[in-house]
C-alpha cells in the first residue's frame, strides 16, 4: 500500500465519497457505472498503485460480459435478478481462474484485502451487467467519472489531511480466519448460497460479503454488530424517506452510505468504550462497513425487508462457515463438491421459472387462437397435441 | 466502567483533530450535501408540480404516448396551457405553447425524468400551466405505485388498456396486469379507460371502486365517424379518451376535437421505406413499437399491405435479452401464415428458436444475425440467402417488418440502411 494513504480512514472516506459521487452521476445523467461501489474500488486501486488487479478486473469483466452474453443469454429467458447473479457468478470464477493462472495478480487477504479481493471476484459481473443493460459507453462513461471524480476530491484531501495524526488506533492483533488461498472459493461459495437464498426462499444476503464478513469474523457479535448497525440505518432511513422522495436506486445508494457511516462510527465509540469484537473489526478497512451499507440496502429493497435481510444473511453465514470448515477439514474437492450439493437448493428458484415462460407462450398463442389457426393457447401450431 | 468512560473521554481528546476523524467529518458531509441537494431540488420540483391544478397520469399497455399528445392538444385548444411529456423511445416534451421538445437522454429511463421535465418547463417561461399531463415511465407495479402516490399525485389515471405486455413485471395473466396497472390510482378521483375486454375492465372498475376512483370507460367505437374523420391517424380509443379527459377539464368535445385534429404524432416510421442492394429491392416497415402481441395483427397485417407484391416477407423478431417472455410471446404468435421467413436478432435467440419451432417454423426458414457478427457475411447477403432458400431462386423483392422492439444493435444497422441513422 502506498505510504501515503496508510490511514484506513481514509480509505473509509473515498468509500463514502465515491457512492456520494455515483449518486450525483445516476441522478444527473441516470447513468451507472457497474453498482454503487465500483467507481470507489476503482479509486482505490488507482491510490494504492494495483494496476495488475484493476487490469485484470477489466480483463475478466470483458470475458464475463463474452460469456454472459454471448452464450448465458442465448440459451435462457431469464429475469433480470437472475441474470444480474449468474453475470457476478460467471465473473467471479473467470476471476478465480485467472488468479489461480496468475497468482500475483490480487492480492488476497489483508485488511483492507478482503473488500479488494472480494470487489476483484464481484465487480466484473456487476460491470458487465449494466454493459449488458444500458451500454459500453455509457457505463465507461459512468465509471470513469465516478472514479475521476472521487480521486479529483480525495487525492487533495488525502495530501491536506497528511500533516494531521493518524488518530488513536486499538492495540489488538489483526486475524484473518478465511484462509488466503480459500478466499476465492469462500467468495464464489457466498455468491451461489445467497443466489440458493434468494431464488429458492425469498431471502437477502447482504450483497453477499455481508455473510462473507460475518464469517471471516466469524462470532455472532460480529452479526448481531452488523445487523443492529443496518437495523439503525434502515430506521433512519425511513424517517429520510418520509421526506425526501427517493427513487430505488437513489435509496440503496444513500442507505449504502448512511450504512457505511453508522458502522463506522458504530465501531469506533464501541472500540473506544474498550468492547474487543468491536476493536478487532474496526481493523477492518472497509468490509464491516461495506457489510452494514449492504444488508440496509437489502431491507429497503423490493420484496424483501429486515427480517427477510436477517435471517438470509444469518443462513448464508452459517452455511458458508459449515463448508469452509468442511474445505479445511476435507480438503477443496470436498468443499466443492459440498458446494453442489448447496447448489441444489436452486431446483425450486429454477423450476419457478418455467410457469411465467409457459404463460408468455400461453398469451402469445391467443393471438393464433383468435385468428382461428389454433384451437386453444396449449396446442402446437402444426396441430399436434400440446406438449406434455 | 469508570476505565471504560476514561478510556473513551481520552479516545474522544485524542481523536479530536486527527485523519480519521476528519475523514469521518468529511464523509458525513457527503452524504449530508448529497441529500440536502437533492431534497432542495427535488422538493422545488414537486411543489411546482402540485402546484398545477390538474394533474393527469397516463398509463397502460399500448398508445399512452400517442394520448398524451391529444390530451395535451384538447386541452390547449380548450384554453388550458398544459404541458406533457412522453417517454419510452420517443422521449419528448410539449410546453404551454404546443411546442415540442425532445428529452436529450444519456443513460437509462428513470421515474427522475418527471422531475426534470418540470424543471425544465420552469425555465421555458409560457404562461403558467394549469394541467400536466405525463406519461407513466414506470411497469414494475412498486414503481408505479411510487410515481403516483409520491410524484404526480394526479386527479385523473388514464389506464390506456391492459395487453399482454411486460409480463417479467406486471403479471403473466390480463387480471395481475391489470391490478398493476391500477397501482397508480389511489388519490385519484377519475379513471379513464378504453380497456375493451369485460374481465379485464371489470377488474379495473373493482380495483377504482376499492380506492373510490370514479370511471369513465369508454370506447373509440362510439364515436361517430365524422369525430375520426378529423384526426385519421389517431386511434379512436386514444381520441375518445383524450375527450373524456378533456370533459373532465371543462372543455366540450367540439373543442377538444378540434384541438385533437392538432395534435402532433409520434416521431417513428409510419410508412415503409425501399432501398436497393445487390439488385434486389428491399423493403422495410418498423412495427417495433408494438410490444404486445395483442394489437400484432393489424400492425402486422398492414405492414404486409405495404410490402410489394411478390415480396419474400421476412418477420424481424427484435429480441431483447431483458424481455425474455415478449420474446417469448412473439416467437409463439408469429407463424408461417404471417410471414415467408423468420430473422431472429438479440437474445434469447436459441430459446425463440425453440419457441418458434413449436409455431410451425422449420430451421431453413430461420436465420439469426448475431450481436457480434464476426466472421458473417454481410447482413443483407444473409438475409437474402434465407430469402432464396425459401423462394427457391433469388428474389427480386425482399421485405423486412421489424417487430416486437424498436431497439438492438442489429436491427438498428438494418433500419439505418432505410431510415438513416437519426430516425428513432
Amino acid at each position: 500500500m502506498n505510504a501515503l494513504f496508510e490511514d484506513p480512514a481514509l480509505f473509509r472516506l473515498l468509500l463514502v465519497l465515491s457512492v456520494g459521487v455515483a449518486f450525483a452521476v445516476y441522478t444527473r445523467l441516470h447513468l451507472v457505472g457497474g453498482g454503487s461501489v465500483t467507481g470507489g474500488y476503482v479509486a482505490i486501486l488507482v491510490v494504492t498503485g494495483q494496476w495488475s488487479t484493476l487490469l485484470g478486473s477489466a480483463l475478466v469483466t470483458l470475458l464475463t460480459l463474452i460469456i454472459v452474453r454471448g452464450f448465458v443469454l442465448r440459451f435462457f429467458g431469464l429475469p433480470r435478478s437472475w441474470q444480474f447473479t449468474i453475470a457476478v457468478f460467471v465473473g467471479a470464477v473467470t476471476t478465480a481462474v485467472l488468479a489461480a493462472i496468475v497468482p500475483a495478480w490480487i492480492s488476497l487477504g489483508e485488511p483492507l484485502g478482503l473488500a479488494i479481493t472480494f470487489g476483484a471476484f464481484v465487480i466484473p459481473g456487476l460491470v458487465s451487467y449494466d454493459v449488458s443493460h444500458q451500454g459500453f459507453p455509457q457505463t465507461m462513461l459512468a465509471l470513469g467519472l465516478v472514479s475521476g471524480a472521487t480521486l479529483a476530491i480525495c487525492v487533495p484531501v488525502f495530501l491536506l489531511l497528511q500533516g494531521l495524526p493518524a488518530g488513536s488506533t486499538d492495540d489488538v492483533p489483526f486475524i484473518q480466519r478465511i484462509p488466503t488461498d480459500l478466499m476465492p472459493f469462500a467468495v464464489i461459495a457466498v455468491i451461489v448460497i445467497g443466489a440458493v437464498l434468494r431464488f429458492s426462499l425469498n431471502l437477502r444476503s447482504g450483497g453477499f460479503i455481508g455473510a462473507l464478513f460475518i464469517v471471516e469474523f466469524f462470532s455472532p457479535e460480529a452479526f448481531l454488530a452488523v445487523g443492529a448497525a443496518a437495523l439503525a440505518t434502515q430506521v433512519i432511513m425511513s424517517l429520510i424517506e418520509w421526506r425526501v422522495v427517493l427513487s430505488w436506486r437513489q435509496r440503496a445508494m444513500v442507505a449504502l452510505m448512511l450504512g457505511a457511516l453508522v458502522a463506522w462510527a458504530g465501531l469506533y465509540w464501541a472500540s473506544a468504550f474498550g468492547w474487543l469484537p468491536a476493536m478487532e473489526a474496526n481493523l477492518y478497512t472497509l468490509s464491516p462497513l461495506l457489510a452494514t451499507g449492504l444488508m440496509a440496502a437489502d431491507m429497503g429493497r423490493k420484496g424483501s425487508d429486515v427480517l427477510r435481510t436477517f435471517l438470509g444473511t444469518g443462513l448464508a453465514a452459517l452455511i458458508l462457515a459449515v463448508l469452509l470448515w468442511f474445505t479445511t477439514t476435507l480438503g477443496l474437492a470436498a468443499g466443492i463438491g459440498t458446494l453442489l450439493v448447496v447448489s441444489l437448493g436452486l431446483i425450486p428458484g429454477i423450476l419457478a421459472l418455467r410457469a411465467p415462460r409457459r404463460a408468455a407462450e400461453r398469451s402469445g398463442k391467443m393471438r393464433l387462437v383468435e385468428l382461428g389457426r389454433l384451437t386453444s393457447p396449449g396446442s402446437r401450431s402444426d396441430g399436434d397435441p400440446p406438449p406434455a | 466502567m469508570g476505565d471504560a468512560w476514561e478510556r473513551l473521554r481520552t479516545h474522544a481528546r485524542d481523536d479530536l483533530l486527527t485523519q480519521q476523524s476528519l475523514s469521518a467529518v468529511l464523509a458525513t458531509a457527503t452524504l449530508i450535501v448529497v441529500l440536502v441537494v437533492w431534497y432542495a431540488w427535488s422538493t422545488r420540483a414537486l411543489k411546482a408540480l402540485w402546484r398545477i391544478p390538474l394533474r393527469v397520469l397516463v398509463t397502460g399497455t399500448r398508445g399512452k404516448s400517442s394520448t398524451v399528445r391529444l390530451i395535451h392538444s384538447a386541452l390547449l385548444a380548450g384554453g388550458i396551457p398544459s404541458i406533457a411529456k412522453m417517454t419510452g423511445t420517443a422521449s419528448r416534451e410539449l410546453d404551454t405553447q404546443g411546442r415540442e421538445h425532445t428529452t436529450n437522454r444519456v443513460g437509462q429511463v428513470s421515474i427522475l425524468e418527471v422531475l426534470e421535465t418540470v424543471h425544465r418547463n420552469m425555465k421555458r417561461g409560457g404562461p403558467e400551466p394549469k394541467a400536466v399531463v405525463l406519461e407513466c415511465m414506470a411497469v414494475t407495479p412498486d414503481l408505479i405505485e411510487f410515481v403516483s402516490r409520491r410524484i404526480v399525485r394526479p386527479d385523473v389515471v388514464v389506464i390506456t388498456n391492459a395487453l399482454w405486455d411486460h409480463l417479467e413485471e406486471e403479471g403473466t395473466s390480463l387480471g395481475d396486469i391489470a391490478i398493476s396497472l391500477s397501482l397508480s390510482l389511489p388519490g385519484a378521483r377519475l379513471l379513464v379507460t378504453s380497456e375493451h375486454r369485460v374481465g379485464t375492465l371489470a377488474i379495473l372498475r373493482y380495483e377504482a371502486a376499492l380506492q373510490v376512483v370514479d370511471v369513465d370507460a369508454v370506447s373509440g367505437r362510439d364515436l361517430p365517424a365524422g369525430v375520426l374523420a378529423g384526426a385519421p391517424h389517431a386511434h379512436p380509443d386514444n381520441i375518445a379518451m383524450a375527450i373524456a379527459v378533456a370533459g373532465y377539464a371543462g372543455v366540450g368535445p367540439a373543442t377538444a376535437l378540434a384541438g385533437i385534429a392538432t395534435a402532433s404524432e409520434e416521431p417513428l416510421p409510419v410508412v415503409a421505406a425501399a432501398c436497393v442492394i445487390d439488385g434486389i429491392t428491399w423493403t422495410y416497415r418498423d412495427i417495433g413499437s408494438v410490444n404486445d402481441t395483442d394489437s400484432l395483427t393489424p400492425a402486422l397485417e398492414g405492414a404486409k399491405a405495404q410490402m410489394p407484391d411478390g415480396a419474400v416477407v421476412l418477420g424481424m423478431l427484435v429480441t431483447r435479452w431483458d424481455r425474455p417472455l415478449r420474446a417469448v410471446q412473439f416467437a409463439a404468435s408469429v407463424t408461417p401464415e404471417d410471414v415467408d421467413g423468420l430473422i431472429i436478432v438479440g437474445e434469447p435467440d436459441i430459446l425463440v428458436r425453440h419457441v418458434a419451432r413449436r409455431s410451425g417454423w422449420t430451421d431453413d426458414r430461420i436465420t439469426r444475425v448475431s450481436v457480434w457478427g464476426f466472421g458473417q457475411p454481410p447482413i443483407f447477403r444473409r438475409l437474402a440467402d434465407l430469402a432464396t432458400r425459401i423462394a427457391g431462386e433469388r428474389p427480386r423483392d425482399i421485405g423486412i417488418i421489424a417487430m416486437e422492439n424498436n431497439h438492438q444493435y442489429v436491427a438498428d444497422l438494418v433500419r439505418e440502411k432505410f431510415y438513416g441513422a437519426d430516425v428513432l
